[in-house]
């Protein structure tokens, strides 16, 4: 079974984490625990764009060398140099990713706030990630969590859970 | 075509763009590979082939421009994506003008990088289908059948297969009936240019000016009637094939268009100012004498050495008889389904006197006796007497060595048999009385036979 460490790092929605832990634990059939930790990641922020760059910040974290997989939660807007901004980041079959909640809520497009579909977002951006690093790349059935989002309206289409392809990818990595 | 059969190649000098592009194609499941220069990117080019390119406009040593054009050298069907920073937008649209399928503007948004992605995949699908339904396609409709099996057809064909995948001008000649046409449409079925239409003028059925105007079009009000603008067969057959049928019979003032227009592949319409360009092939074809006609001031002489370029001389069908058995059987399955009669074959004293026959008018002329022989068949055989009902055949074939008796012989007995020996339908047609019919018929020795 897999154990992941959940890293809030400038997170400012601290009393959803343990009940995102466990959701996502249930999702991925993995341990999933908060760890915290102070880390400060002001360095990796680009005053030009006004944002952080997400690739660096991974490198940062993937070099402590954890046991488990690592996924830090942010609030902080991310960025990798060729693109305006992304939700998340993370390698296939890497050990650790990142995902950021700035995008994910509904007030960054100017509607009213709503903290369940937001929870749901950062629930399926997480386990999207965690694909990631168990070997999983971009699904074309829409409905699973592997599809590629680019705007927070297809992280609503899909589901948060794998679809049954990707499912059979998983467990032939296992084997 | 699945994602991980798409190849892309991903060229900067900048690490962080190279890890970043290659990280989120992976995780679409794109085969992808990055190289930090333009020599890297084209040892991999000359390793293997890459449908998808992404090129940093500004690189040191050889940069994105350049490096594209080497790209389509080698692989004209390629998709390049130009990456270029505000700096340089006007350069990206210059890639675009020699035939990039677009550029990215750093950074941009993840969105449009996936749309980007999603039409180039699509667009390199539909090539790769569009060539798959060609190669389909060319068993679909294959090229005209040139039926024979005579070492002259043989040579025919070869001189085809030669002549066809070049852009070069061919002259067919052979007498009337022969088949010139169809060896125009095999050479253009045969060509790269197959899927483009292969446009027929008859120079023979046109006046002077309705030719011009067939050839080069014209523009409105250029001529009385001319109501409209009209496209000429040049313009048309952009693309594809031009034939000129007849081609002898084009008069001096064409004749000087027509070449310049062949040469410079440029033409302008009857009364119209503008150029207008057109990628022809032209395959012409005559039965007439063209050397002679050149030199009786007939035929330009320089148009005659243009179009004059790779002859394929058609034999006349009595100068091989041997195909004809292949052609009547050819013509009887032709018409047959067409007719949907049970003829299935030909009776062997008919297939003799077919290989009699002169045939003057050659395989047109074959064919339509067969056509006429269907028509009146009885049997599932082709007999005989279906050829002497009602062809030519049963006419005398007069020659200046006959004598006026030896005429008169063939030409009655021709007329009695054709009226299935009925001596009073005979008379009619001779315009003689039964009893001179009978007495003619007893003094040249011919005999009724006994199931008339």
């Amino acid at each position: 079974m897999h154990s992941v460490e959940l890293i809030p790092v400038e997170f400012n929605l601290p009393n959803l984490l343990l009940d995102l832990a466990k959701k996502i634990s249930s999702i991925i059939a993995a341990d999933v625990f908060v760890e915290q930790l102070s880390k400060d990641i002001s360095k990796y922020y680009n005053h030009e764009r006004g944002q952080y760059d997400a690739s660096k910040i991974l490198k940062y974290i993937e070099a402590l060398d954890k046991a488990n997989y690592s996924l830090v939660i942010t609030s902080v807007d991310l960025y990798i140099p060729i693109f305006t901004y992304v939700f998340g980041l993370a390698k296939v079959n890497g050990n650790a990713a990142i995902i950021s909640t700035h995008r994910l809520g509904n007030e960054f497009y100017g509607l009213p706030a709503n903290t369940e579909i937001l929870k749901e977002r950062i629930i399926k951006e997480a386990v999207h990630e965690f694909g990631h690093l168990i070997g999983l790349r971009h699904c074309a059935n829409f409905s699973c969590v592997m599809s590629s989002s680019t705007v927070a309206d297809e992280i609503d289409i899909k589901s948060n859970s794998f679809c049954a392809s990707c499912n059979l990818i998983v467990s032939k990595n296992e084997t | 075509m699945n994602n991980n059969e798409i190849k892309i190649l991903i060229v900067d000098d900048d690490e962080i763009v190279r890890e970043s592009l290659f990280g989120w194609f992976e995780e679409d499941g794109y085969f992808t590979e990055t190289a930090k220069n333009a020599v890297e990117a084209i040892n991999k080019i000359n390793a293997t082939r890459w449908d998808i390119y992404f090129l940093d406009i500004k690189m040191p040593g050889m940069d994105g421009m350049e490096l594209h054009k080497r790209i389509r050298d080698i692989d004209k069907d390629a998709i390049v994506m130009m990456i270029t920073a505000y700096a340089s937008v006007e350069t990206a649209v210059q890639a675009l003008k020699e035939g990039a399928f677009d550029y990215i503007t750093k950074p941009f948004d993840p969105d449009y990088l996936s749309h980007l992605v999603k039409n180039a995949v699509k667009q390199k699908r539909l090539t790769t289908e569009n060539i798959k339904l060609k190669d389909s396609l060319k068993e679909l409709v294959p090229p005209p059948d040139i039926i024979g099996g005579s070492v002259h057809i043989k040579e025919i064909k070869k001189s085809i297969a030669i002549v066809a995948p070049t852009s070069t001008t061919v002259m067919i000649r052979g007498e009337s009936g022969t088949g010139k046409e169809l060896v125009a449409q095999a050479i253009h079925c045969q060509s790269d240019r197959k899927f483009l239409p292969m446009v027929s003028v008859n120079c023979g059925a046109f006046s002077e000016t309705l030719l011009e105007s067939e050839l080069f079009g014209h523009e409105k009000g250029s001529f009385t009637g001319a109501l409209y603008k009209r496209k000429g067969k040049l313009e048309i057959a952009n693309g594809g094939t031009l034939f000129l049928d007849e081609i002898g019979a084009i008069q001096p003032k064409t004749q000087v268009d027509l070449l310049r227009a062949i040469e410079s592949k440029e033409f302008s319409r009857l009364g119209g100012n503008d150029a207008i360009k057109s990628d022809f092939r032209i395959i012409c074809a005559t039965n007439s004498n063209l050397e002679e006609a050149v030199k009786k001031g007939l035929f330009r002489e320089d148009l005659f050495y243009r179009i004059n370029v790779y002859v394929i001389q058609l034999k006349p069908l009595r100068e091989r008889n041997e195909d004809i058995p292949d052609l009547v059987i050819h013509f009887i399955s032709k018409y047959r389904k067409k007719m949907n009669k049970m003829v299935d074959g030909i009776d062997s004293l008919a297939m003799d006197l077919l290989l009699q026959f002169e045939w003057m008018g050659n395989v047109r002329e074959l064919e339509n006796s067969i056509e006429r022989a269907m028509v009146v068949a009885k049997k599932h055989l082709l007999m005989k007497e279906d050829f002497l009902l009602n062809s030519q055949m049963g006419t005398v074939q007069f020659n200046s060595n006959l004598s006026l008796a030896e005429v008169e012989k063939k030409h009655i007995i021709n007329v009695v048999e054709s009226n299935k020996w009925n001596i009073s339908l005979a008379s009619k047609i001779l315009c003689l009385d039964r009893a001179t019919i009978y007495k003619k018929l007893k003094s040249y020795g011919i005999n009724r036979p006994e199931d008339a």
